[in-house]
Order: structure tokens, then C-alpha cells, then sequence
């Protein structure tokens, strides 16, 4: 599945000027804050790859991604601020323990569809309260300040342009790790529990075991991109880890286009930048973004992704092999997993 | 020598329903045993049961001499009992080929860390796998289809790939639920024969089936089950010319026929 | 705890509950139909109590009135909301998960609508109750939170007997049993969804109204207690009438409780980590609790 119908010479080149591309702009576009901004997306990108693996691949819906993204900066700011430990230490302990706390998901991994959701998205209020209330630990809403730039042994990314290479490096790693997971022994037997769970059983396949290895991986990704906003942002607020931002991150996937990784990263720039560009239309900016967010909804499950591969193969004039049956998807399954109307 | 599976008085309630009441059966090691009954039986809830996707109410299951009553579907998978289901369980958006090397999971180790770090173990695993899972394609003829998505598949080969996902890590226990149900007497035919192929395999095997010649043809051993209860137990030859056999599907359209023509 | 702080946080409870009530209500007459979790639910309780203070700004109406007012632009926002829009995206069979984040979008388009139209300063709700407290025993308990209560339960007790002694009311329980039957009886299933959102606006509208009078009117005031009435929604039993009440009515009295045993900074936390625990025991909430019994 998840194949895409594109030639993969194609998209290698696709990807190679992709990248290419990133790696020129700090250089072309020398005012701060676009790089600024694009290196935010960047690191919504990264938290969106780690749902993507869970909504996209494993059929788990998770709108309480906030809060590992949350434990992953403030364990990266406390550790680099109170603690003055290094960046290095301090950025692999913000993974570690993001999932570690998501092992506490474990027992609700069991629950389906909409339930899951709730679910998460409870876990997502209770961690922000933390962040909130804990004001020994996190500065409640003063929040933290003075967060150093990133550090690589004797090198500190201390310019925008230094820290957003890092991102991107981070960024890239995310990328082939998982684009490595998904055809693997693990991949496919996520992407079973998807599309099959008693035939995932039969197989020999222990489905609770799985889904929360999944949950597991995403939250260590989403705990680096966490710790990666800290040192980006230099500055915590609970507020940057509401539950709105747990579904800010589904946006990114869902946009992008569910069951596609590079997918994921086009909806986190676009759920990102999008308000910053419309920032011209001062007032009516939200109201236009909403507006969008629906439009988008209409290109059907496989998003911006699926759109601008169908319009790339119109212009590489390719034909799409036939193989690739247009069959309805099994992700709306994924989300309406308990049929209510049925009971 | 002891049955390889023994089932004993399991019972299986869903609500006010007796899906199976108390079945006793014993499979011997290396054969063919055929299970059928009207529609409603039991038959598929009684694989259910085997296969560790149903929980028992109560009764016990024996595999090898062990206990092994109320383990979960994977366990039972690692232990070898695999099958196929009656209305198509494939991993319909994945290809061919990765249907069946999910049926060979239980024979690798490699996790996240392997994958991502793609070890040379890591690789030579995948190699294993590809090629155990070509085979199996190789043994159920669909070698040829291996690329394609499984939906874009014919309703006969759909039938054929559940096989070869399950017979790719060479179950010591394999539960075909009605394999032969829409397929056309000449792929039936074929069926059969590849049926008695894995068989030779030292596969043991639990057959449902509606279509009797498959059963006649396959089956070394028939049990009959009746409103979740065992009806009766014997050859082709013994079943045939049972009375409450034949009672029990006299009168229910469409069965009719088909055991009489054997009586 | 003394007897009479009891009774009053006891009344509190149950005032902010039916009204979490009402929303899930909405919730879940939209989930039972169309399988849509309508994030802009809490928007629509929102358009109902800013049309409310408004009508009162146009006239100074008694309250009755202005409720049957913020309920009827509730429902009609809605149907208009289904209509123009989950009903073009449904035509062009996007998977439900789409649908779904359009809601999102829904959301964020209205709030923001809302901040344009009505300003982003919360507008003062008229009082419209005698402020002479009510007696209840040793109890003193405001007699906007009894209002509430009684007008609530009205509402709530109206849309029981529309579902079950009206045509229209009887249809929408069949197409939510099973679309395909009630399709093949000759339910035109696309004005029943219309209808469904309709109710679900007028529940969202009195609810808005009813919260508007117990606070204020803001842009913002609907997304936050929309969750909490989707997590009670769920604690009952996604789908369930029954459960969406009583779940709304628990959530209220148990972050009312949680709020002066526990603490003010965790009482959003005790009314999601019960959600949890309630989902573990019962993976399709207290909905499954009763079924599993039978
Ligand atoms: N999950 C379930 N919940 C409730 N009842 C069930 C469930 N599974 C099976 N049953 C009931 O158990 C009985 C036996 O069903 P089963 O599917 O085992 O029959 P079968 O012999 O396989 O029939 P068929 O020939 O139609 O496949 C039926 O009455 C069925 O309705
Ligand atoms: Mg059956």
C-alpha cells in the first residue's frame, strides 16, 4: 500500500531537490523570521511524521500528541536551564522520557476509534494542567525562559540559520527512519493491525503489543521535536501544549493526506505557515484558514499529497498503473471503528 | 499416539445462544478432518475457538499435550495452529507478496531499532522472508501476482492467497473455513488437489466446507455439528450413510441435494 | 462538607451539567446518524447565545423568549452549516475522517466569524432572574442555576417526545438504527441529517443561552465546555440518548465536587482521568455498562 504509484526514480530526484531546496533557503532568504517560521514547520513536521505512524499506518487515532510534545520540550528545558546539562543529554532524555510517559497509554491502546481519541485527548488536558499547575517544575504560565540554542560538543547553533540545519538534519532522520520502519518486519505488522485485526491475531501477531510500540515510537519522535521547539523557541508557555495543539497536529495529517509520510510534512507546513501568510488578510485571516481547512477535506483521503502526486504524473504524463484499485480507504474505518448506529 | 488437538466439551455461549455446546473431538496428527454442518452450526465459531479468537465459556483445549485453553490468537499462532476465513480476511490494501510474509511473522525477530538501523541481520531476514513467502505463492499459484495490491485480485485467488498466508510458516495445525465456497468446479477441483499437497506436507488440517465433494474428496475423517452440538463422527463412508446426518439436512433447501447424491 | 454547601454546590452541578447535557445531546444525535464527531458543536452553542443577546439588544424580550430565539438560530446555523457544507463534502464521498477535520475547520471558521461580528470582549448576559436567592432547607441557591435546571429538563424531555411520538421524530430513530432499512421504508435519508443537525442547533442553541446567562457571551465561550460535553458524551455511551444525558449531568456534579475536595487547578483532570478509567472498564462507556447487563 502506501506505495506510491510513482516510479520511484522520480521521486528519489523529487525528494533529493526537496531537499536541496531546504538546504539553500536559510542562505537565499537571509531574513530571520522566515527561516524562523519555516524551521517551526520543520518541527511540527517532525511531530506530524510520528502521527502519521500512528493514524496513518497503525489506524490509531491520537489527538493527545500535545502532550508528548510538551514532556519532550520542558524535559529539554529543564535539563539545559536548572540542570545545565549538555544539549546533546538533554535532547535524547526528552525522546526517552516522552516515551516513557506514553507507556502509561498502554492499557487504552485496547480502546477503538473515537474512544481512543477521547481517550488521548484526555491524557493531552491532564498534561497541560500539569505544565500549568506544577509551577516548581514547569514555571506554570510564566513559563520558562532564557532556553540556550542547541549544541553539538563544542559547537552551539547559536545563529537561525545553524539551528535550522539542525532541524532539517533531525527532520531528515525522522523521515528515512520511518520510511525504513514502514516495509519492515514491525511496519507490516502495524499496517496489518490497520487493516485486519483478527487476521493480524491469526497470524501471530500480538496487536496490544504492537499498538503500543507504536505509541511508544511516536512519542519518542514527538518527544526530540519537543525538544527541538524548546531550544527553537528559547521560551516554554503551557499554552503552547493545549489540547489544541494535539489537534493542530492531526490537521498536519489529515491535510497532508493520512497514510503518507511526506504527506505529513506537506500538511505541517501548511497548517504552520498557512495563518502567517494569511496575516495580509489581517482579521479575516482565521476565518479564511477555516474556510481552507474544509476545502482541502474535499480532495478526499489522500490530501495535498495525493493531489500533487496525481498532478505530477499529469504533467510527467504518466499513467497511473491500473493496479492501484481507487477503492475507498480503510481509514475512515479506522476513525468510525464502532459502528454506534449498529449496536 | 495421542491427538495432536483435542478438544474437550468446549462450550461457547454468545448471550441466550449456544454457538457450540460442548464438543468433544480429537484430531490425529497428519489428518484431514472434515467439519461440516448446516448453516449455523458452529463451524466457524468452533475455529474461533481453535484459533484462540474466541474465548471458550468453558471446556478445554489440548495442542500437543499441553493446556492450552483459553490462550490468545497469537500465542496460538506462534504455536502453530493457523487458518483462513470464510468471508476473507486480507490485508487488502497491501500487496500479494506482503499478505503472506505477515503470515510469516512469528519466524523473524528484528524490531524498530533493526529496521531503522536496517542491520545486516535486519536485511537477511527480509531476504528470508521474501523468499519463504515466494514459495508459498509458488505452492498456491500466485507467484505471478506477487507485486499487484491483494483488492485487485480475483475472488479465487483471494481465497488462495488466505491459504498461502497461512501455510507460509508451516503450521502444525491448519483451519480452512470454507475455501471452496464460490469458487467454480474446475478451481474447486484444484482445490482439493492442493489441499492433499499441503497435506503431505505433515500438515495437519480442519476443513469447513459446504461442498461435499471437497469434503468427500479431501477428508480422511468427518465430524458433523447440529445447532452447536456434535451430531456425528466418522469416515466419508460411515457419514454418508448416517440417518440423524441425513435428518439433519433433510429439509433445509439447498443441502439437500448434495448430501443425498452421496447417500 | 456541610449539609447546606452541599445543596448548593449539589444545584451548581446540576445546572452546569444539563447544560453539558444538552450539548452532548447534539453530539451525540449527529454521531448516531452521520458518524461525525462535530467539533463545531461547541460554535454552534456559541451563534446561539450571541443570537440571543442580540434579540434581547433588538428587544428586551423575557427570557423564555430569548431562548426560543438563540434555539431557533441555532438549529437554523446548523441545518445551514449541513446543508452548505458536510452535505457537498459527503456528495464528493470523502472518507468520514475528512468530514470529520472539516468540522475543525467549521470550528475555526466560525469562532472567528463570531470575534468578527460580535467583538472579542465577552458581552454581558441582562439578568433576567429575581436575585433574591432561593431557600432549599439551610441551603441559599440562585435562582438562575434553578431556571436552568427546570429549563433544561424541559428541553431535554421535549426532544424524548419528539424522538418518540412524532413522524419526523420516529424516522430519525430508524435512519439512525440502520440507514439501508430506513432508506428501502422510504426515509429520505439526506432531509432526516438535515433534521438532526437542525436539533442538535437548537439543543446547542439553549444550551448557549443558558450558559451565556450563567456567565457571559463571547466568541470563544462554546469550544471548551463542547469537549467537556463530548468526553460526558462518551463517558455515557457515544450514540446513546440516555447516556448523553446522564453523562453530561455526572460530568457536571463531578467537576463541581472535584473543583472544592480536590483542587480548582486539577478538576478538569478528575473528570478525564474517571473518562479513562470508565472507557477501560467499559470500552464503549456506561452506554455498554447497561447493554452488557441485558
Ligand atoms: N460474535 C457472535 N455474537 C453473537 N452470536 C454469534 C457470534 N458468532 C456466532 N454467533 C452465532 O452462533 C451461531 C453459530 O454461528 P457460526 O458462524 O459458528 O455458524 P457456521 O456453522 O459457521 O455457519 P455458516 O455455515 O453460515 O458459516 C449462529 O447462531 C450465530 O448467529
Ligand atoms: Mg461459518
Amino acid at each position: 500500500m502506501f506505495k506510491s504509484e510513482f516510479p520511484s526514480a522520480y521521486l528519489w530526484i523529487a525528494r533529493i531537490v526537496v531537499l536541496a531546496i531546504f538546504i539553500v533557503l536559510p542562505f537565499a532568504y537571509p531574513q530571520k523570521y522566515v527561516v524562523h517560521i519555516v524551521n517551526l514547520a520543520m518541527i511540527f513536521a517532525i511531530a506530524a511524521l510520528a502521527l502519521q505512524l500512528l493514524l496513518g499506518f497503525t489506524g490509531l487515532l491520537s489527538i493527545g500528541q500535545a502532550a508528548f510534545l510538551g514532556i519532550g520540550a520542558y524535559t529539554s528545558a529543564i535539563l539545559t536551564t536548572t540542570y545545565k546539562l549538555p544539549f546533546e543529554i538533554a535532547f535524547i532524555t526528552a525522546g526517552l522520557l516522552a516515551g516513557f510517559a506514553s507507556l502509561t497509554l498502554v492499557p487504552i491502546t485496547r480502546l477503538r476509534g473515537v474512544y481512543l481519541g477521547v481517550a488521548t485527548l484526555g491524557f493531552s488536558i491532564i498534561v497541560h494542567l500539569v505544565f500549568l499547575n506544577e509551577e516548581w517544575l514547569t514555571g506554570g504560565s510564566f513559563g520558562l525562559l532564557n532556553i540556550p540554542s542547541p549544541s553539538l560538543g563544542p559547537w552551539i547553533l547559536k545563529s537561525e540559520t545553524a539551528n535550522y540545519l539542525f532541524c532539517l538534519a533531525v527532520l531528515v532522520a525522522a523521515f528515512i527512519a520511518l520510511h525504513r520502519l514502514l516495509p519492515s518486519r514491525f511496519g507490516r505488522a502495524l499496517q496489518a493491525i490497520m487493516l485486519d485485526e483478527d487476521a493480524t491475531r491469526a497470524s501471530g501477531i500480538n496487536v496490544t503489543y504492537y499498538k503500543s510500540q507504536a505509541f511508544v515510537v511516536a512519542a519518542v519522535i514527538t518527544g526530540f521535536a519537543g525538544s527541538l521547539f524548546a531550544h527553537h523557541a528559547h521560551y516554554l508557555n503551557p499554552n503552547d501544549f493545549t489540547f489544541w495543539k494535539s489537534i493542530e497536529v492531526l490537521l498536519m495529517v489529515a491535510v497532508g493526506g493520512i497514510g503518507s509520510l511526506a504527506g505529513a510534512i506537506v500538511g505541517a507546513f501548511v497548517i504552520t505557515l498557512l495563518p502567517e501568510y494569511l496575516r495580509v488578510l489581517d482579521e479575516y485571516r482565521m476565518v479564511i484558514f477555516g474556510a481552507m481547512l474544509i476545502a482541502f477535506m474535499g480532495l478526499g483521503h489522500r490530501g495535498l499529497a495525493g493531489l500533487s502526486a496525481a498532478v505530477a504524473m499529469r504533467l510527467l504524463r504518466l499513467r497511473p498503473q491500473s493496479d492501484i484499485p481507487s477503492s475507498p480507504t480503510p481509514h475512515a474505518d479506522a476513525v468510525a471503528a464502532p459502528r454506534w448506529s449498529r449496536q | 499416539m495421542t491427538a495432536l488437538l483435542a478438544l474437550d466439551r468446549l462450550t461457547r455461549r454468545f448471550g441466550g445462544v449456544t454457538a457450540v455446546n460442548s464438543v468433544s473431538m480429537n484430531v490425529q496428527r497428519g489428518e484431514i478432518r472434515g467439519l461440516i454442518g448446516p448453516n449455523g452450526a458452529g463451524k466457524t465459531t468452533t475455529l474461533n475457538l481453535i484459533s484462540g479468537l474466541t474465548a471458550p465459556t468453558s471446556g478445554r483445549m489440548t495442542l500437543l499435550e499441553q493446556d492450552v485453553t483459553g490462550e490468545p490468537a497469537h500465542r496460538l499462532a506462534e504455536r502453530g495452529i493457523r487458518r483462513t476465513f470464510q468471508n476473507l480476511k486480507l490485508f487488502t490494501e497491501l500487496t500479494v507478496l506482503q499478505n503472506v510474509m505477515i503470515g510469516l511473522h512469528t519466524n523473524g525477530k528484528s524490531g524498530v531499532f533493526e529496521a531503522i538501523l536496517a542491520t545486516g541481520k535486519q536485511r537477511r531476514e527480509e531476504k528470508m522472508m521474501h523468499r519463504d513467502s515466494l514459495a508459498a505463492l509458488e505452492t498456491v499459484g500466485l507467484v505471478d501476482q506477487a507485486g499487484r495490491p491483494a483488492s485487485a485480485l480475483a475472488y479465487g485467488h483471494r481465497r488462495l492467497l488466505e491459504i498461502a498466508r497461512a501455510i507460509v510458516a508451516r503450521p502444525t495445525l491448519l483451519l480452512l473455513d470454507e475455501p471452496a465456497a464460490g469458487l467454480n468446479p474446475a478451481e474447486a477441483e484444484a482445490l482439493v488437489a492442493l489441499i492433499r499437497r499441503i497435506n503431505a506436507q505433515r500438515v495437519t488440517m480442519v476443513l469447513v466446507e459446504h461442498h461435499m465433494d471437497v469434503i468427500m474428496a479431501a477428508c480422511s475423517r468427518i465430524t458433523v455439528l447440529n445447532y452447536g452440538q456434535k451430531l456425528a463422527e466418522g469416515t466419508p463412508a460411515e457419514i454418508r450413510a448416517n440417518e440423524s446426518v441425513i435428518e439433519a439436512y433433510l429439509g433445509r433447501a439447498g443441502f439437500e441435494e448434495r448430501i443425498v447424491a452421496y447417500a | 462538607m456541610s449539609g447546606s454547601q452541599f445543596i448548593e454546590l449539589f444545584v451548581g452541578g446540576l445546572a452546569i451539567g444539563c447544560i453539558y447535557s444538552l450539548i452532548a445531546l447534539g453530539f451525540t444525535m449527529i454521531i448516531r446518524a452521520t458518524g461525525v464527531l462535530h467539533f463545531a458543536q461547541g460554535e454552534v452553542v456559541m451563534l446561539g447565545a450571541m443570537f440571543g443577546v442580540t434579540a434581547h439588544h433588538l428587544l428586551p424580550l423575557p427570557f423564555i423568549a430569548l431562548l426560543v430565539a438563540g434555539m431557533v438560530f441555532g438549529g437554523l446555523a446548523a441545518v445551514a452549516i449541513e446543508l452548505g457544507v458536510y452535505r457537498t463534502l459527503r456528495l464528493r464521498r470523502v472518507p468520514l475522517m475528512n468530514i470529520i477535520i472539516a468540522t475543525v475547520g467549521m470550528s475555526i471558521l466560525l469562532q472567528n466569524t463570531g470575534q468578527l461580528v460580535w467583538g472579542s470582549e465577552p458581552i454581558a448576559y441582562p439578568k433576567l432572574f429575581a436575585t433574591n436567592a432561593y431557600s432549599i432547607g439551610p441551603a441559599r441557591v440562585a435562582p438562575q442555576l434553578v431556571w436552568i435546571i427546570v429549563l433544561g429538563i424541559l428541553v431535554m424531555v421535549s426532544l424524548q417526545l419528539f424522538l418518540a411520538f412524532t413522524r419526523t421524530g420516529r424516522a430519525m430513530q430508524a435512519a439512525a438504527q440502520s440507514p439501508e432499512t430506513a432508506q428501502l421504508m422510504g426515509i429520505n435519508l439526506t432531509r432526516i441529517t438535515a433534521y438532526t443537525y437542525g436539533i442538535s442547533g437548537v439543543l446547542g442553541g439553549a444550551a448557549g443561552v443558558l450558559l451565556g446567562s450563567l456567565f457571559y457571551a463571547s466568541f470563544s465561550m462554546g469550544f471548551l465546555p463542547a469537549m467537556k460535553a463530548f468526553v460526558a458524551a462518551t463517558l455515557g455511551g457515544l450514540g446513546s440518548i440516555g447516556g448523553a444525558m446522564a453523562g453530561g449531568i455526572l460530568f457536571g456534579l463531578i467537576e463541581t465536587f472535584a473543583a472544592i475536595s480536590i483542587s480548582t487547578s486539577y478538576k478538569d483532570a478528575v473528570g478525564m482521568i474517571l473518562l479513562i478509567l470508565i472507557l477501560l472498564a467499559w470500552p464503549e462507556g456506561l452506554a455498554g455498562l447497561i447493554r452488557q447487563r441485558r
